[in-house]
């Protein structure tokens, strides 16, 4: 694990308008996440947690602060730019797995590896990603159900299909929403391990906003969040007094 | 002001060339989706009527179009002498002025004689073999020259005198004689002419002659000759069917009689109080049946020999072979303005090589100017009246897409988490919409060719199965439903198609781009 920043965030702020009140929901957000640690981020319901997700995998703009991917301001982009930054070099890991359902365990795999190629383009790399999609999925378990739809699978086949996907364009960051969240306890086990072998063995950084307390102790740090902000960073196995 | 697409040519750029996953996600909502394909039926059906409705009306336009031009010739000359009474201008004057203007074709310079008389009656004979094993004839019992008029339903009918070797290069009268080939229909029956480079001829070569002998001969023992002439099929139809209401049941066939009551031009000009009718009664036996495709022509018209008309029908006594009432003309132009100069240069030469007549020229396009006009005005307003279809075909892919656009809110959150631009949501969205166009287009298409090619079977089968009568050749002018794909119709139809589609799509898919990513990654 290096200790250098991938991603990082100086002053962020977020603020939404409710009518015509606008209402803070982080405040002045200062955090760096290393290249291939494994960051936690915790926090009651409604600190912010989610916000700052979305805001680190660029789907949303700060109202102020800057998000910096390899030391890059990549928030103050053009939406085209962060599409393609989002492409590139983030993935995604939804509580709710947010798969297609008109696309097979292998198309859904395979969705980012097509965003970018025209059809042409693509019908030559085409043999090439689907040989990789492939094998990620082998790897997660999954060889049987290349071909199923996401609704002919169990939760936990679907979250594998969900982290296939978000690896498969070997993304600098993976930013994960609650990925134990909407799984029994066994399931969310077996994903959780699968997620810290990946990190073991590839080096993805992974940032996991998460309420299972058994992942946050796996955590290399924890960010924890208050009220729009960030209350401390530490290492799971020396939690702060709270 | 930073835009949301970025630079706006090259997002048009973009715009017209989508990525991968564009083209499989928007094939695969629309494909697995029963309403996508209840808008790609909307704009089938919408396409296939338009093709199919636009190909019959330019198969109208089109057959108006050449039959009345080969049936009127390309100009029509006639002629009225200064003197009242005088005689027609001499036929080898007139053909020697024609000549010298080079665009007529001198061989397709055709006198014809236009008449008129009633058909008073029908003569059937049947030809038996007698028990001497020689041919007789017999008359059916009722088949008299006056038959129908006793009943009061004489027909009328149009005789026109042609000179069959010159008339048939000016206009389609030799298509004609073979128009049972080339428009077969269940309405009428034809009876082919036996010989078909000489249409009046009354023998058969493989059985001998169509009429008892002493018909045949002419001008002796007095008898009346009966004249060789071909019947409009149609004509013949109706004869056919006047002879069963005058309770003869025998088939009117070639070789039968019909007796036409008539006067004369000269009887006309020479009646001792002015202009008094004086009627008489010509045999005339059909040698067979022509059938140009118009039913007002094929319903009307019997063609004799002009000369022989000229003798016996209208009793010509001065120079009966160079009597003539018009010309008709091929020329080699054809286009509108050149055809104009043309009939004034014809009319103009005739004037001064001919003197004592002046010459009206008139070419086909005049003498029915109003009916090609309105036909082609009733086209145009039909393709802008179904033109609708495409816009209800319009507003069904509309709702469609504001559906899904409302059902894949979350997807729209998940593609954008992948990285797919906003540029890249509104593409998707207006992809569905060129695929839900495309299939309907090449389903409407082929749909609608195969209908234009086979309508004449369909319109059959409808008649037989159902008794469903979807062309009525006697409300019409022609004896079959006419329809003839234009390329450049359908392609403006096509073209039309697809770019209502674009703007009917354009609204759902930039409602689906307007929407935010984390927003529509929360939709329940």
């Amino acid at each position: 694990m290096s200790s250098s920043p991938i991603l990082a965030c100086v002053d962020l702020h977020k603020s939404y308008t409710m009518g015509r009140v606008p209402v803070p929901v982080l405040n002045g957000i200062d955090l760096e996440v290393r290249e291939g640690e494994v960051l936690g981020l915790v926090g009651a319901s409604g600190a912010g947690k989610s916000t700052l997700l979305h805001l680190l995998g660029l789907l949303d703009v700060p109202s102020r602060g800057a998000v910096y991917l390899r030391g890059e301001d990549v928030s103050s982009k053009g939406g085209q730019r962060r599409s393609a930054l989002r492409n590139r070099e983030l993935g995604f890991v939804f509580q709710f797995y947010h798969l297609i359902s008109e696309l097979s365990a292998l198309g859904n795999t395979l969705l980012p590896a097509m965003v970018a190629p025209r059809p042409w383009t693509w019908l030559l790399q085409r043999g090439r990603e689907r040989a990789r999609a492939r094998a990620l999925l082998t790897r997660l378990g999954l060889s049987a159900r290349l071909s199923h739809l996401p609704a002919q699978l169990s939760g936990g086949e679907r979250q594998r299909i969900a982290i296939a996907r978000a690896l498969l364009g070997n993304p600098s960051v993976v930013l994960c929403d609650e990925p134990t969240g909407n799984l029994d306890s066994r399931t969310g086990q077996e994903i959780m391990d699968l997620l810290f072998e990946i990190n073991r063995e590839q080096g993805t950084t992974f940032v996991i906003v998460s309420h299972d307390d058994r992942l946050v102790r796996r955590c290399h740090r924890v960010a924890r969040l208050a009220d729009g902000s960030l209350e401390a960073v530490y290492n799971p196995q020396q939690p702060p007094a709270s | 002001m930073r835009l949301p697409f970025g630079n706006p040519f090259s997002a048009a750029l973009r715009l017209c060339f989508p990525s991968a996953s564009t083209v499989l996600l928007g094939f695969r909502y629309i494909t697995t989706r029963w309403i996508a394909w209840l808008s790609v039926l909307g704009f089938a059906v919408g396409i296939l009527v338009l093709i199919v409705v636009t190909s019959v009306m330019n198969g109208f336009v089109k057959e108006i179009r050449t039959s009345i031009r080969s049936s009127l010739s390309d100009l029509i000359v006639r002629y009225q002498p200064h003197e009242k009474g005088a005689p027609p201008p001499d036929l080898a004057a007139v053909r020697e002025a024609l000549s010298e203007i080079p665009e007529i074709d001198p061989e397709a310079i055709s006198p014809r004689i236009t008449w008129f008389a009633l058909i008073a009656g029908v003569g059937i004979n049947l030809r038996r073999l007698a028990p001497n094993g020689a041919f007789e004839w017999t008359r059916v019992t009722g088949a008299e020259a006056d038959s129908f008029l006793r009943r009061d339903e004489a027909l009328f009918c149009q005789v026109i005198g042609i000179d069959f070797d010159t008339d048939r290069r000016a206009t389609n009268v030799g298509t004609a004689l073979r128009g049972f080939e080339q428009r077969p229909t269940r309405h009428v029956t034809d009876y082919p002419v036996p010989d078909i480079e000489d249409p009046f001829c009354v023998k058969r070569p493989a059985d001998g002659a169509l009429l008892p002998d002493q018909l045949l001969r002419r001008g002796e023992d007095g008898e009346r000759n009966a004249m060789p002439g071909v019947l409009g099929a149609w004509l013949a139809a109706k004869i056919q069917s006047t002879a069963r209401q005058a309770d003869i049941n025998e088939f009117f066939h070639r070789g039968c009689e019909i007796s036409l009551l008539t006067s004369s031009p000269e009887r006309l000009s020479s009646g001792a109080q002015g202009a008094t009718l004086t009627q008489s009664y010509r045999s005339v036996v059909m040698t067979g049946t022509f059938r140009t495709g118009t039913y007002d022509l094929d319903k009307d018209i019997i063609f004799l020999d002009r000369r022989d008309m000229a003798r016996n029908l209208l009793e010509i006594r001065k120079d009966p072979d160079g009597y003539f009432t018009e010309l008709v003309l091929k020329a080699e132009t054809l286009d509108d303005e050149h055809s104009r100069e043309l009939a004034r240069l014809v009319r103009q030469t005739l004037e001064r090589k001919v003197p004592g007549y002046s010459f009206p020229v008139s070419r086909w396009q005049d003498e029915r100017r109003n009916q090609l006009e309105a036909i082609d005005y009733e086209k145009k307003m039909m393709a802008f009246i179904l033109m609708f279809i495409i816009l209800v075909a319009g507003i069904n892919m509309f709702t469609t897409l504001w559906m899904l656009v409302t059902e894949k809110t979350r997807d729209v959150g998940i593609l954008s988490a992948l990285g797919v631009s906003r540029l890249g949501i509104l593409q998707l969205f207006l992809t569905m919409g060129v695929f839900i166009t495309l299939i309907g287009e090449v389903l409407g298409f082929i749909g609608g060719m195969l209908i234009v090619e086979n309508i004449a079977a369909i319109e059959t089968f409808l008649w037989e199965y159902f008794g469903f009568k979807m062309f009525d050749p006697t409300v019409y002018i022609f004896d079959h439903l006419p329809a003839e794909a234009e390329a450049s119709t359908v392609t403006v139809i096509l073209v039309t198609t697809f770019l209502a589609s674009i703007v009917f799509s354009a609204a759902p898919a930039i409602r689906a781009a307007a929407k935010h990513p984390v927003q529509a990654l929360r939709y329940e």
